[in-house]
């Protein structure tokens, strides 16, 4: 029985849903209906809403774009440098930092001299400057810290009179370059006023300026400049054409650097010997360009086998200072100059039983290095007036046609090792056999 | 179920597909709502940029884009990230504000020197990632005297690059480029110059090859005197490129002025062509007085500058450009030195690695240099007159004294100087004695100290300078016995 009205149970229940349905569609419709209505409203109202929203965010985006851009188009250089500068910043210290550890001293240098310029107090800046300086001149003389004219005060003035009064001020505090600045203003201003007091002082601003640039900036092309200028004035003083005059030659060397080192070892020896610690902006005082100069020489008479020679240069080299892989190759050199002969067949001595005295073994370098194989004339000691250097050593094929076509290989950077290290030499003896 | 979920509501259904609409509305509105605000982003850095170019004044001085070197830049990062464990070398994007450090600002008054340089269009063509400079040209103005002066540099120059070995001077831009250097390509390439020759340099600009032909055609063309038949090879590939110029004035259109301004190939090779340069440089002046076109250039400026700005990468600025441009009217042909660092002033030579160098000559690229920028310097001297009217001028205090056993010689020598003008402040005698005589200038007096040395016949190492601005005379003569006055004295 049980079985038989279950089925009828749920088909009168499902007719009975299905009656209930009909009779509530008229509702569900009206519910469905109000939903809609319901549904419509809110999506209209967040539609609304979303659209507002988004015309509101448009509208601020593109104001709040053209204002930045105009104010950063007012202003670009300073904005995008400091904009810019923060990662630059650090980039370039990490690079110097990068740089000191492989060696890279120069460039290490430029770095965190740019760093500081940007930024004084960057955190470990000076440090790292103070320790690039310090390899860069350990074999210097005393570091002396280049003038920073530049920070001084702007001229301000524009009366002749304030500006002459400025210029002597600057005289007065040995800001050369300032009292240049305000006398060329001044100049513009009134060429006429106290013309030859201001020549006067055009001249001595321009004479000091030249030196320090020589020997406490070690820009000596720009210091040959200065002097070159304030000598349209008058003469020179003895002290002033020492300092061009050295750094004449220093540059004169420096032009041979590498490609003729024989060349560059008589332009270096000269300064060498009157003015040791000069240098250049690499930090390469004459003494060390003048060792390293004998170096590659040195390494140039090895590849023509010319071993004496080599030794020679290899000896004075050792003798200005002295290292281990320059000690391989005195020995190598010495060794090829003088092989050890063999032993004669027939040696006869008489055997002395007592020996008296003592044995001293000389040592293989001494002190005062052999004459160079090139050994010019012109001596170290300085003539104001007459450049030491005028009789020219053998100059370098001249004969070299023209260059017209630039290798296709790209230059390979090379950064300058530390003054310290020596220059890489083409071979090295203590390899070979 | 995905059907029920999109079926209408049924009555005595659940809240869950409602809920389901809801959240499918929720998240295409959300959906909506990060578009816009995409959309809102891309639209502030559209105004902004365009805003700033549109009210930009400042520095030229954005990524030179013609097209390949833009590759060129954009690919610096990665590639220079793949390189750097094979060079050991780290490195980063190139930052264009660096470039501006380090060097002098032009003051508005003195001297100012711009560096020129032009990139080296095979290094573009072949799509190197950095380029070489294939040209170096300085040029000077000195508006205090109106007068300016243009110096060609050889791309073989050997030189030191500060930081790096010595090497060609073209390579410096390469290298500033390739380790990343504050200043990039630019900032080393400025340095190395300033160290080749001595004297700041203020500003530079590189000028693509696209922008100098747009600017050559905006004047109309550059009138060229060509003195030699000579074959141009024009921008591109194939024998049509090549054209050939007769002898005789000719008005150049940018194309083929580039392409004469490039040439290398006649007798003398880089020397010949840096000639060429320079004259397309005076073509340029002169057509641009000729026509008076300064003023309508001028006030095309900023559409100019719109324009070319992509083509031209520098540090200076439109206001400072325009200053400059304005200079150009006061300049006749007479006051522009115009030199060419050429065969008289190298050797020769061969690098280690054996290309082909030249070595500079200093002394005589001194010459060169000190008739460029010395010549016509805002620092010469101006007192007029002869030498001794301008030590008369210049009244300088002059204190003598006697170092010989000479009895009077202080008194007869003064004497003899006032008469000639030199305002003598104090006579004694000498603590030493002196062999010869000895000179001291104090406070700076080249005029009254070159009277002296020339009338005495005082050697050049017996004139020292010891500046003291309080010293009660400016210039110190100690007589010695050299010095006899009645050889001298009429």
């Amino acid at each position: 029985m049980m079985t038989n009205k279950q089925p009828n149970d749920t088909r009168s229940s499902l007719k009975s849903d299905k009656e209930n349905s009909r009779e509530s569609q008229p509702k569900s419709l009206e519910r469905e209906f109000h939903f809609s209505i319901l549904n419509t409203i809110k999506k209209n109202r967040v539609a609304l809403f979303v659209s507002f929203l988004s015309v509101i965010l448009l509208t601020f985006s593109v104001f709040s774009g053209l204002f930045a851009g105009y104010l950063s188009g007012k202003h670009p250089p300073q904005n995008r440098s400091i904009a810019g500068s923060t990662s630059t910043i650090d980039e370039q210290y990490q690079m110097g930092v990068k740089d000191l550890i492989e060696g890279n001293v120069d460039l290490a240098q430029q770095r965190f001299d740019f760093v500081l310029s940007k930024d004084p107090n960057y955190p470990g800046a000076a440090d790292r400057m103070a320790e690039t300086l310090y390899i860069l001149y350990a074999t210097a003389t005393p570091i002396t810290e280049p003038t920073s004219h530049s920070s001084t005060p702007d001229i301000v003035s524009r009366q002749p009179e304030e500006l002459f009064v400025q210029a002597g001020n600057a005289l007065s505090d040995q800001n050369w370059a300032l009292a240049i600045d305000t006398l060329v203003k001044l100049r513009k201003v009134d060429p006429s006023f106290h013309t030859a007091r201001v020549d006067g002082m055009l001249f001595l601003a321009l004479r000091y300026r030249g030196i320090d640039k020589i020997l406490k900036e070690h820009n000596l092309e720009g210091g040959i400049y200065d002097l070159a200028l304030a000598e349209k004035f008058g003469p020179l003083d003895v002290e002033a054409n020492r300092a061009r005059n050295w750094a004449r030659i220093y540059i004169i060397g420096s032009s041979f650097w590498e490609a003729y080192p024989q060349q560059a070892v008589f332009y270096f020896k000269q300064v060498a010997a009157g003015a040791p610690y000069l240098q250049d902006a690499s930090g390469w005082t004459a003494k060390e360009r003048y060792r390293s100069a004998l170096i590659q020489y040195g390494d140039q008479l090895v590849k023509q086998e010319e071993w004496c020679s080599a030794q020679m240069q290899y000896e004075a080299a050792y003798a200005i200072r002295a290292d281990d892989r320059l000690l391989a190759k005195v020995n190598f050199s010495t060794k090829k100059c003088s092989p050890p002969t063999d032993i004669p067949p027939t040696v006869t001595f008489t055997w002395t039983p007592t020996v008296t005295g003592t044995i001293t073994v000389l040592p293989t370098l001494t002190s005062t290095p052999n004459p160079p194989l090139y050994s010019p004339t012109p001596t170290a000691t300085y003539t104001p007036g007459a450049p030491t250097s005028t009789s020219a050593p053998p100059t370098p094929t001249p004969t070299e046609p023209i260059p017209t076509q630039e290798p296709t290989a790209s230059p390979q950077p090379s950064p300058t090792p530390a003054p310290t290290d020596t220059p890489n030499p083409p071979s090295d003896p203590t390899a070979t056999p | 179920m995905t059907k029920k979920r999109f079926s209408k509501p049924s009555p005595g259904t659940s809240r869950k597909p409602e809920l389901s609409r809801f959240n499918i509305h929720v998240f295409s509105y959300l959906l909506l709502f990060a578009f816009v605000v995409t959309l809102a982003l891309l639209a502030g850095t559209a105004s902004f940029l365009i805003s700033r170019q549109a009210f930009h004044s400042g520095s030229l001085r954005f990524n030179v884009s013609a097209p390949k070197f833009i590759q060129q830049l954009n690919n610096i990062e990665s590639a220079q990230n793949s390189d750097s464990s094979a060079t050991g070398k780290q490195a980063g994007n190139i930052d264009p504000s660096a470039s501006l450090t380090n060097l002098t600002p032009w003051d508005g008054a003195g001297r100012v020197t711009i560096l020129i340089m032009g990139l080296d269009y095979r290094d573009w063509s072949s799509k190197e990632k950095y380029s070489r400079s294939d040209t170096m040209i300085l040029l000077t103005f000195d508006p205090l005297t109106k007068s300016a002066g243009i110096l060609s540099i050889p791309r073989d120059m050997w030189v030191p690059i500060p930081g790096f070995d010595h090497g060609k001077i073209n390579t410096a831009y390469f290298l500033g480029e390739a380790y990343n250097l504050p200043g990039g390509g630019p900032g080393l390439a400025i340095k190395t110059v300033e160290q080749f020759l001595g004297v700041p340099i203020n500003y530079y600009a590189i000028i693509n090859f696209d922008t100098f032909v747009k600017f050559i055609d905006e004047i109309g063309g550059v009138k060229i005197d060509i003195p030699n038949k000579i074959t141009i090879d024009l921008l591109g590939d194939g024998s049509a490129t090549k054209k050939t110029l007769k002898p005789g004035v000719q008005v150049l259109p940018g194309e083929w002025a580039l392409a004469y301004a490039r040439n290398r190939h006649t007798e003398n090779g880089d020397f010949d062509r840096a000639e060429r340069q320079q004259q397309v440089i005076m073509a340029i002046k002169d057509r641009i007085l000729t026509f008076n076109m300064l003023p309508g250039l001028i006030a095309k400026a900023p559409r100019l500058y719109r324009e070319l700005k992509s083509g031209i990468d520098t540090n200076m600025t439109l206001d400072e450009a325009i200053k400059l441009a304005l200079l150009i009217p006061d300049l006749s042909d007479e006051e522009i030195q115009k030199a060419v660092i050429g065969k008289d002033q190298v050797i020769f030579g061969r690098s280690p690695d054996n290309l082909s160098i030249l070595i500079p000559l200093p002394d005589k690229i001194h010459l060169i240099r000190d008739q460029i920028f010395s010549s016509q310097s805002g620092l010469n001297p101006e007192t007029p007159g002869d030498e001794r009217q301008k030590m008369v001028a210049e009244s300088a205090r002059l204190a003598i004294y006697n170092g010989t056993n000479r009895h009077n010689l202080a008194d007869r020598t003064a004497e003899f100087l006032k008469n000639a003008g030199v305002n003598v402040n104090q006579v004694n005698s000498a603590p030493d004695s002196y062999s010869s005589t000895v000179i001291i200038d104090h406070t700076g007096n080249p005029y009254l100290v070159k009277y002296l040395v020339d009338l005495m016949q005082i050697s050049p190492k017996n004139i020292h300078s010891d500046f003291n601005p309080t010293s009660p005379s400016d210039v110190e003569l100690f007589l010695g016995n050299d010095w006899t006055i009645e050889s001298t004295a009429p």
